[in-house]
């Protein structure tokens, strides 16, 4: 592939991925000039989201002109390249907020995402995040940014009592 | 985000989604967007590979969630833009269309000004649907408009 074509895929990636991300009112795309992390994503406080505070997540966007054709592919294709953008850094990337990976087969406009900064809810303890190695892809459906969006939400709503001191 | 500016938005992106979809296996636009910088021009559009060597268009969206006025046949999108902007996207310097978005369908209709457009607009017509079939025959015709008109001066004062 030359480097025009990439950036098509890169372009119509990204333009996906702006869709998707819009499709909530609350969520807020600030583009991050970083080869690390694409999109810096804020989620505004409103009637079905209650939130308070900055409470952003990461988004990684990926694009391929080949077909992707099922959760197992998707899973395999994004942790290959997950894998490959660590070699390419030669550091393992760490994040202190939730992030997810967005993935796109552009001839067919088919979606998935995955979480790379995954947030966790221990029973016995304060919020947590794992740092994914493998990732697992599901398919963008109409309820997936619902459910991101609720995790992250949450995600922020307990870590809240655990780092703030009220003085 | 008031309601307003999410329609907005929401329509920018969609537009965006719509204008540069992969048709016959390829990408046949790539979209800049000019926004603010341009108030009545909201995207430059380049078409790729065209034969006329560099060819663009012009885009101004409106947005508006699932709203349509008439029914059947006459049935059009709600969107507007004034006598005022209309006559500006009128003297863009190449091809201009109007697109309308709607946010809920996710789907958008367009017109090309020419000469022979009205003076403004309350309505958008349903007739011509932003997919792949239209993607095509716009990227001929702005590709058609481009190479019957050569931007190299045949000559200049400024010559060496």
């Amino acid at each position: 592939m030359n480097e025009t074509e990439n950036k098509f895929i890169v372009n119509r990636a990204e333009t996906l991925a702006r869709e998707f991300l819009t499709r909530r009112p609350e969520v807020v795309i600030h583009p991050f000039g970083d080869n690390d992390i694409h999109f810096v994503v804020t989620l505004d406080p409103s009637a079905s989201l209650k939130i308070q505070g900055f409470s952003p997540f990461g988004v990684l966007v990926w694009g391929t002109d080949k077909s992707v054709s099922s959760e197992k592919a998707a899973s395999g294709f994004a942790t290959r390249q997950w894998k490959s953008e660590d070699e390419r850094s030669k550091r393992r990337h760490t994040y202190f907020m939730p992030v997810i990976a967005l993935l796109y087969s552009v001839k067919e406009d088919v979606g998935y995402y995955a979480w790379i900064s995954e947030p966790h809810f221990p029973n016995d303890g304060p919020p947590k995040l794992i740092a994914n190695e493998d990732l697992a892809c599901t398919q963008i459906m109409r309820n997936s940014l619902d459910n991101i969006v609720q995790k992250v939400a949450e995600w922020y709503t307990r870590l809240a009592p655990v780092v703030i001191l009220s003085a | 985000m008031n309601e307003r500016d999410y329609i907005g938005k929401r329509g920018e992106a969609i537009f965006r989604f719509l204008i540069t979809e992969w048709c016959d296996g390829k990408p046949w636009f790539d979209d800049n967007f000019l926004g603010e910088k341009q108030p009545i021009k909201d995207f430059i559009i380049n078409l790729i590979n065209p034969t006329s060597g560099d060819a663009v268009f012009y885009a101004q969206v409106k947005a508006t969630n699932g709203k349509y006025v008439g029914t059947g046949r006459a049935r059009k999108l709600k969107v507007k833009l004034s006598k005022k902007d209309t006559a500006k996207l009128k003297k863009a310097p190449g091809p201009a269309f109007l697109v309308g978005i709607d946010i809920v369908s996710k789907k958008g209709y367009f017109v090309q000004l020419s000469a022979r457009s009205p003076q403004s607009f309350s309505s958008l017509p349903l007739r011509h649907r932003l997919n792949c079939r239209n993607i095509k025959k716009i990227w001929q015709k702005v590709d058609d408009y481009w190479k019957t008109r050569p931007m190299l001066p045949a000559s200049s004062e400024f010559e060496p």
